[in-house]
């Protein structure tokens, strides 16, 4: 009885969000079918711990936060190891975006480390603050900081040099 | 930074929603059914895991006791006087050979220093007394 009100509120869940869910997973990972893959995982998980974070409250942070950690620990086990920065580049100015720019941001975004990628999904997509991104990815906040003005830096780079590139074509 | 930040917040998602709008997702099934079946299974392995893990602690916990008990129930040696050099042997008397027949027996006579020791010719047992000497039966006798 328990069981089976545990799995309609938990598929009630799933049906509304999973799309939404997917989208996030497709920005992380650029590619439908890995989304789909990803969020899946990340559902599984969620209803493996579903009692608990149904008590807890904020079902959606939840499970936002076990699909980003999912997507991290899975690029960890491909062997990606974050490239140190020695010096923290300044800050780009704001990037306007114009049809143009799609393609370029989705090749930049896939360009960057994933944790960048997963830190700048999380701030600027999902609007969460630098706190809760910190507690989502087991960080620091000033970590999430660092990474979010290092993630935005190379974005900027990887644009100007696919610009560059088209033009010069 | 925080301003700097701000600038990008609606820029950077702007870019995010251009992404996902020009891209035309892909029709994919609901993961609903296997979400639900991976997750049960998540919790079943969980759930005989944590079994294991209950047993694993409730034997160690029987065997602790077990040795606990075996080393209560010997008898420990009782603790030295205070001043002492070291505990004192144990309380168990220890155990002496069965003295031989009248060899034990104290003679009314007391013999002469320098005497030298004979067989008693009456010793049915052919016991060696010690004359003058503090033999063994002797000096279990002596004061």
């Amino acid at each position: 009885m328990r069981e089976a009100v545990r799995e309609r509120e938990f598929r009630e869940f799933a049906e509304t969000r999973q799309a939404q869910l997917r989208r996030s997973a497709y920005l992380l990972c650029g590619d439908w079918h890995q989304a789909q893959d990803l969020t899946q995982t990340a559902l599984m998980k969620l209803y493996a711990a579903w009692g608990r974070v149904a008590r807890d409250g904020n079902v959606d942070a939840y499970a936002r936060t076990i699909l980003t950690r999912t997507f991290i620990d899975q690029q960890r086990k491909r062997g990606w190891r974050e490239e140190s920065v020695s010096e923290p580049p300044d800050l780009p100015s704001a990037v306007s975006v114009t049809p143009e720019l799609r393609w370029m941001m989705q090749e930049a975004l896939m360009e960057l480390p994933p944790r960048y990628r997963a830190v700048l999904v999380l701030r600027f997509w999902e609007d969460w603050t630098v706190d809760q991104t910190a507690h989502a990815l087991q960080v620091s906040p000033g970590t999430v900081k660092s990474q979010s003005a290092r993630g935005l830096a190379r974005l900027k780079d990887i644009i100007e040099r696919l610009t560059s590139e088209r033009t010069g074509r | 930074m925080r301003p700097d930040m701000d600038k990008h917040d609606d820029s950077l998602h702007a870019a995010f929603e251009a992404i996902l709008g020009s891209q035309p997702e892909v029709p994919l099934p609901s993961v609903t059914d296997a979400a639900v079946a991976g997750g049960r299974r998540i919790r079943r392995r969980r759930a005989a895991l944590a079994a294991v893990s209950a047993l694993a602690v409730a034997s160690a916990v029987v065997v602790a006791v077990g040795l606990t008990r075996t080393d209560t129930a010997r008898t420990t040696p009782p603790l030295a006087p205070i001043g002492t050099t070291g505990p004192t042997t144990p309380a168990t008397p220890h155990p002496t050979a069965p003295a031989p027949k009248n060899s034990g027996a104290v003679s009314p006579f007391r013999p002469k220093a320098g005497a030298t020791p004979h067989q008693g010719a009456n010793d049915p047992n052919g016991a060696v007394s010690v004359s003058g000497g503090q033999g063994p039966a002797a000096r279990r006798v002596a004061p």
